[in-house]
């Protein structure tokens, strides 16, 4: 099971670096950045693939969305010095509330790795 | 004309995820190739619709749908069974995405 975990976590960090780079596809240099975007994609895929052997697939998939999302949020505070907004403090409680519920409805039943 | 390319990426993006899962942790090579090429062609209609949509619009529709349609495509057709605390759990997952990309 923490196999799994970490192993989602992984696919989940090079999700993150692939789609921030998507940001500078209109700045030329189309095919680096696209190149770049790709082969981070299917490394994260990869390691989903890993992990979802444990986690169900929906489960993994939702929690991959927004804990790449909640990251994103939280490199723009501790690296770049910006503030949250309100809606944003809100946004990450939910996702934490949402990953704790739909880890306590996830009926294990699967094969561990 | 854009926001149908964010809808296509996202079932794209689904059909990967069960692809995935179809794959065992890609021992079964087929299916996992088939699941990194559907979702490279699902990123590059991403990628296109930001020219026409904000990147917060795109992201929450692909996000929502994505996680919707992958955890309903895991019950369907793997028979993975959610609690109902969990179905509640996913769609606070997505109302997080909308709130944190709309902010």
């Amino acid at each position: 099971m923490l196999k799994a975990w970490i192993f989602l976590m992984l696919a989940i960090v090079c999700e993150v670096f692939g789609v921030s780079v998507m940001n500078y596809s209109q700045e030329g240099k189309q095919i680096f950045v696209y190149g770049f975007m790709f082969a981070m994609i299917g490394v994260a895929y990869y390691f989903m693939s890993l992990s979802i052997r444990t986690i169900s697939v929906g489960v993994a998939y939702a929690i991959w969305e927004i804990v790449g999302l909640s990251l994103i949020t939280l490199i723009a505070v501790f690296i770049f010095g910006t503030s949250l907004k309100t809606q944003e403090y809100i946004g990450l409680a939910l996702a934490i509330v949402g990953i704790v519920l739909v880890n306590l409805g996830e009926k294990h039943e699967a094969k561990d790795v | 004309m854009y926001l149908l390319y964010v809808v296509l990426a996202a079932l794209l993006d689904i059909v990967a995820n069960l692809a995935l899962n179809k794959s065992n942790g890609f021992r079964n090579l087929k299916w996992g190739i088939v699941s990194v090429l559907l979702v490279w062609l699902a990123f590059y209609l991403l990628a296109l619709s930001l020219e026409g949509m904000k990147l917060a619009v795109a992201y929450t529709l692909w996000g929502s749908i994505g996680i919707l349609g992958t955890t309903l495509g895991g019950w369907y057709f793997f028979k993975q069974k959610l609690k109902p605390i969990g179905w509640v759990g996913i769609f606070i997952i997505i109302i997080a995405v909308i709130t944190l990309k709309t902010a």
